[in-house]
């Protein structure tokens, strides 16, 4: 393995107003929700163009609202705002078209719709919507998958889980319970009416005749066929990929098309999911993370066929096999246009052998002294990922969750938050371009890069944008980053590198329309707006 | 006599070759060097044993006294690594191996469980030590396949292939050794090639999904879908865990004395029909711990297999007792209740299943059978039409709903009510006719005669 370039992070939690410790919930009980929690969302709530966080966690009134103020610094606004409580995770959209971003939020019980009035109050209609899905759902992915304009939702639900059930390693101590010792749930998809409220689609999409360990899920047209599609990351059950047949009926191709089960025919305990054009073919690739003894696994999209399991090319095995991976994001880390990879990381039950504590960084809990694991960065160089986390601050140990990358200082280079139980979240900033230090930024362009469809007065999410560059083609998507429970800004990020200019863009809209735009210089955000393009 | 279960059951006994070649004395010397550790042979590793089961720690505290008494003797230090490795004291077991291996430097079974658990974590790290391994015993061919797994994690797929090639050869009725064989076949792009191996490694291996859905995978890939489909789909009924004949790496697993680890050994047994031996496994369990309510079903299920029903009956109450809600014990203990004749307490049970998870529709059936055997028509009816709402998908609980409205069809033509006996009627046709079932046939002359 090539040694990995330096990628600089610096941990700005402390500087940032946030200083809030999500709670677990854990006890003497080894409740399994204390350990599975912890989700994010990043969005702009208030619509001042900046980035807001939401904090979620598994124990009751562990929620917590951040609005971001200028100068890059966090106020607690969780009353204000009316988005007290608890829950797992989260998705983020507009789910009635009125130019605002409202959350959907997941719970273990019915979970919660809140619409938001535009300045960043939200409202709960949960049960106007018939949005109150029960049993433990995880994360939740937005796709309008039958093109009338109105984003429906995904839920993937994890286990019927039993209290009252006690768990043991072989040596006889008590432990969290794994997924294996409960039934697995079917998923759930919402089908938007007319942003009024949500109808209960799932028999009909043939999704109720599997009951899986739902964790992680994304939306995404994998197959270009014109029809979104949807992937579900599942803890110990094979992997489902539901490829939309159309009239909003959807079969579960995963075992042939490669995508189910690993190389070695193995389900693993899938939980984040991480999708992106990682090999620079114009397609989207999967990456799943998985338990502490299996390598998190990545799935290469080969189109015809499906996919296979490329992790031992990619060199992505040996970085993940001794720890337990959750969230996980493809972005471009250092805006050199390939999508390089951060996963956040926590065991789940008793590590074989605890991890010393590095000198300078905080000691965890007591209670996670044998849990806690560091994040990984892992960095693209030509197709094989280097590991890249031996520097500060990705030797933190901590149980990590949820992962987002976006730019929340607004600077062009991706920054990552990341939710950690029974810790602050992480802001962890990227000084890739960074003015106030001694670095070439020339060589690290950028472009973000909105596909705004203003009959929606949204972004359209899943239009997939082929971006023209000097380097070649590049493709990214409109799709807020889900990964496990988590949600974020839908907005394309794309690393230029040294090229100050992109040629042309091609827009393929969620309904089909495919339209052409001028090129554009580098370092800005560019908004292709459906209906001013050409139409080839 | 298989040779491979006479090495494993001589637990600790040196696995003496008559004449190693040189290259193989080497490669025994380097892993000697290799795990060469400073910690000196007096140092017992001690885990952390808080909150394990006696029986665990006294196994423990036992052995480490042997090794107090025989700190110089290799096999001692391996017995440890074993008893440490079957409750997952990972990191301990490490460190005895190493000394057991430091200590009896010819003996094959040390070596080869060090480089199992370090290949856990880090097969670049795992595969030198098997090659050190399989220089003191070239032919165990369960570690052959691990080391070409190892060559396969870590990218070196030519060496991999040789290896499986030769475990194939050693011992050709090795599913492991053949899969990865097509393993290698399909990642290269040659599904042909990929399908007959896959194919020879789900013969001898039928209960392996693994082996399946990778087989499935390649028929796909030939452009067979429909094949693939077919073997994906009975892939669905198999397990998640895959068995491994290896008598060394089994003995260890044998070792471990919690309530959990004598469970899955008998759900082990079970799966190869061993009944006699999943029982045995499963009282020690409980004689370790008797309130694990799973070890109690789990027994009652053997039990009913075995037919002993009023043995299985007796450990089901207990399951029962001892955790209501447990997944699939009321349902088993009405069934049981049932089949013994009693009706009351099936009927009870029953409810109390479907009270647990209402979409049950064998419980229907079953308190539909009761309530018609007590000539309670209302009810009889009534959770007949929940169980056709329910829509079974289990076929044999549909079929057994096709009779049961077939049969209170009958009932009720015999009483005089030929309109409550159609409505029977059309409910057996309807899932008769979505399961294309042969008896919808019958079923529609049955209607129309008694409409007439």
């Amino acid at each position: 393995m090539a040694a990995a370039p330096i990628v600089r992070f610096v941990d700005v939690t402390a500087e940032s107003g946030i200083d809030y410790v999500l709670p677990s919930g854990t006890d003497a009980t080894y409740p399994m929700p204390a350990v599975m929690g912890g989700g994010l969302a990043v969005f702009d709530a208030d619509g001042d163009d900046d980035l807001d966080l939401y904090v979620i966690a598994p124990t009751a009134g562990g929620n917590r609202f951040y609005l971001q103020k200028e100068g890059g610094t966090f106020t607690d606004a969780t009353a204000a705002a009316g988005l007290e409580g608890h829950g797992m995770g989260c998705a983020v959209g507009d789910l009635d078209n009125d130019g605002d971003l409202d959350l959907y939020l997941t719970r273990v019980g019915p979970d919660r719709l809140f619409l938001n009035d535009g300045a960043g109050v939200f409202a709960d209609r949960s049960e106007a919507w018939n949005a109150a899905v029960t049993g433990w759902s995880s994360s939740a992915a937005l796709l309008d998958y039958d093109h009338d304009g109105y984003l429906d939702l995904y839920v993937a639900r994890y286990v019927a889980f039993d209290p009252e059930r006690v768990c043991s390693q072989h040596g006889g101590r008590r432990d969290f319970c794994g997924p294996t010792e409960f039934e697995g749930l079917s998923d759930v998809l919402l089908h938007n009416l007319g942003g009024t409220g949500f109808e209960d689609v799932s028999a009909a999409a043939g999704l109720t005749a599997v009951e899986d360990a739902g964790l992680g899920v994304v939306a995404a047209d994998f197959d270009h066929d014109g029809e979104v599609d949807i992937y579900v990351a599942n803890d110990a059950d094979p992997n489902n990929l539901w490829i939309h047949q159309g009239g909003g009926r959807f079969l579960d191709d995963g075992v042939l098309q490669g995508s189910a089960f690993n190389r070695w025919g193995n389900s693993e305990a899938g939980m984040g999911v991480a999708v992106g054009d990682a090999d620079l073919d114009l397609d989207l690739d999967l990456f799943v993370t998985h338990l502490i003894t299996e390598t998190n696994t990545y799935y290469r999209n080969l189109m015809l066929p499906g996919f296979e399991d490329a992790t031992i090319d990619a060199e992505l095995g040996a970085a993940s096999l001794d720890l337990t991976g959750f969230g996980a994001a493809f972005f471009d880390a250092d805006n050199d246009g390939d999508l390089d990879l951060a996963v956040a990381n926590g065991a789940v039950k008793r590590r074989p052998s605890a991890l010393a504590v590095p000198d300078g960084a905080t000691a965890p809990p007591a209670f996670w002294a044998d849990y806690v694991e560091p994040d990984l960065l892992l960095i693209n160089e030509d197709g094989q990922f280097a590991n890249a986390s031996s520097q500060s601050p990705w030797n933190e140990l901590g149980l990590s969750r949820a992962l987002v990358p976006a730019d929340l200082d607004g600077d062009g280079d991706l920054d990552l938050v990341i939710a950690n139980l029974d810790g602050t979240p992480r802001l962890l900033r990227n000084l890739t371009i960074d003015p106030g230090a001694d670095t070439d930024a020339t060589a690290s362009n950028w472009l973000r890069i909105r596909a705004f469809d203003p009959r929606l007065r949204r972004e359209a999410i899943g239009a997939r944008v082929t971006v023209r560059t000097p380097d070649g083609a590049r493709l990214v998507h409109a799709l807020p980053p889900g990964s496990y429970l988590s949600a974020g800004p839908a907005t394309a990020h794309l690393g230029l590198g040294a090229a100050d200019a992109v040629e042309g863009f091609e827009v393929v809209w969620p309904d089909g329309l495919t339209e052409r735009f001028a090129g554009a210089t580098a370092n800005q955000v560019v908004e292709l707006t459906r209906g001013e393009g050409r139409v080839p | 006599m298989n040779r491979k279960l006479s090495r494993g059951s001589s637990v600790g006994a040196p696995a003496f070759r008559p004449a190693l070649a040189r290259s193989d004395i080497a490669a025994a010397i380097f892993l000697v060097l290799l795990t060469a550790t400073t910690l000196p042979a007096q140092q017992i590793p001690t885990p952390r044993l808080d909150g394990a089961e006696p029986a665990v720690s006294q196994r423990l505290a036992s052995l480490q006294a042997d090794l107090r008494a025989n700190s110089g003797n290799g096999d001692a230090w391996g017995r440890y690594g074993m008893a440490l490795e079957a409750h997952t004291f990972t990191d301990e077991a490490i460190v005895a191996y190493r000394h057991a291996h430091q200590l009896s430097p010819r003996t094959f079974r040390w070596p080869y469980l060090l480089a199992a658990l370090i290949d856990e974590r880090s097969a670049a790290d795992g595969v030198p030590l098997y090659r050190a391994a399989l220089a003191l015993d070239p032919d165990y061919a369960p570690a052959r396949v691990r080391f070409a797994e190892a060559l396969e994690r870590t990218g070196q797929f030519d060496a991999a292939e040789r290896e499986y090639a030769q475990a194939a050869r050693l011992d050709p009725a090795n599913a492991h050794a053949h899969a990865g064989r097509g393993r290698l076949a399909l990642a290269a792009g040659d599904p042909d090639a990929a399908i007959r191996h896959l194919s020879r490694a789900r013969e001898l291996a039928a209960e392996n999904r693994s082996f399946a859905v990778t087989l499935a995978q390649a028929y796909a890939r030939a452009g067979d879908r429909e094949r693939g489909q077919q073997i994906a789909a009975a892939a669905r009924s198999l397990g998640r865990i895959n068995y491994r004949d290896d008598p060394i790496r089994s003995s260890v697993h044998d070792l471990a004395l919690d309530a959990r680890s004598y469970l899955r050994r008998a759900n082990a047994h079970r799966v190869h029909g061993e009944l006699d031996l999943a029982r045995r496994e499963l009282r020690a369990g409980i004689d370790v711990d008797a309130s694990r309510p799973e070890l109690h079903f789990a027994l009652a299920e053997v039990l009913a297999a075995s037919g002993d029903a009023a043995g299985s009956l007796a450990a089901a109450r207990r399951a029962y007792e001892l955790h209501a809600g447990l997944e699939g014990v009321a349902p088993f203990l009405a069934r049981a209740l049932f089949q013994t004749g009693d009706l009351s307490g099936a009927l009870a049970m029953a409810e109390e299943a479907l009270r647990l998870d209402a979409a049950d529709v064998s419980m229907m059936l079953l308190v539909a059978l009761v309530s018609a055997e007590r000539g309670d028509v209302v009810r009889t009816v009534e959770i007949l039409d929940r169980a056709h709402q329910a829509r079974p998908r289990d076929p044999l609980t549909r079929d057994g709903l096709i009779q049961l409205l077939t049969n209170v069809g009958e009932a009720m033509v015999s009483s005089g009510l030929p309109d409550a006996a159609a409505e029977q009627f059309e409910k057996a046709l309807d899932l008769a006719e979505e399961a294309e079932s042969p008896e919808a046939a019958g079923l529609r002359r049955r209607l129309a005669q008694v409409r007439r």
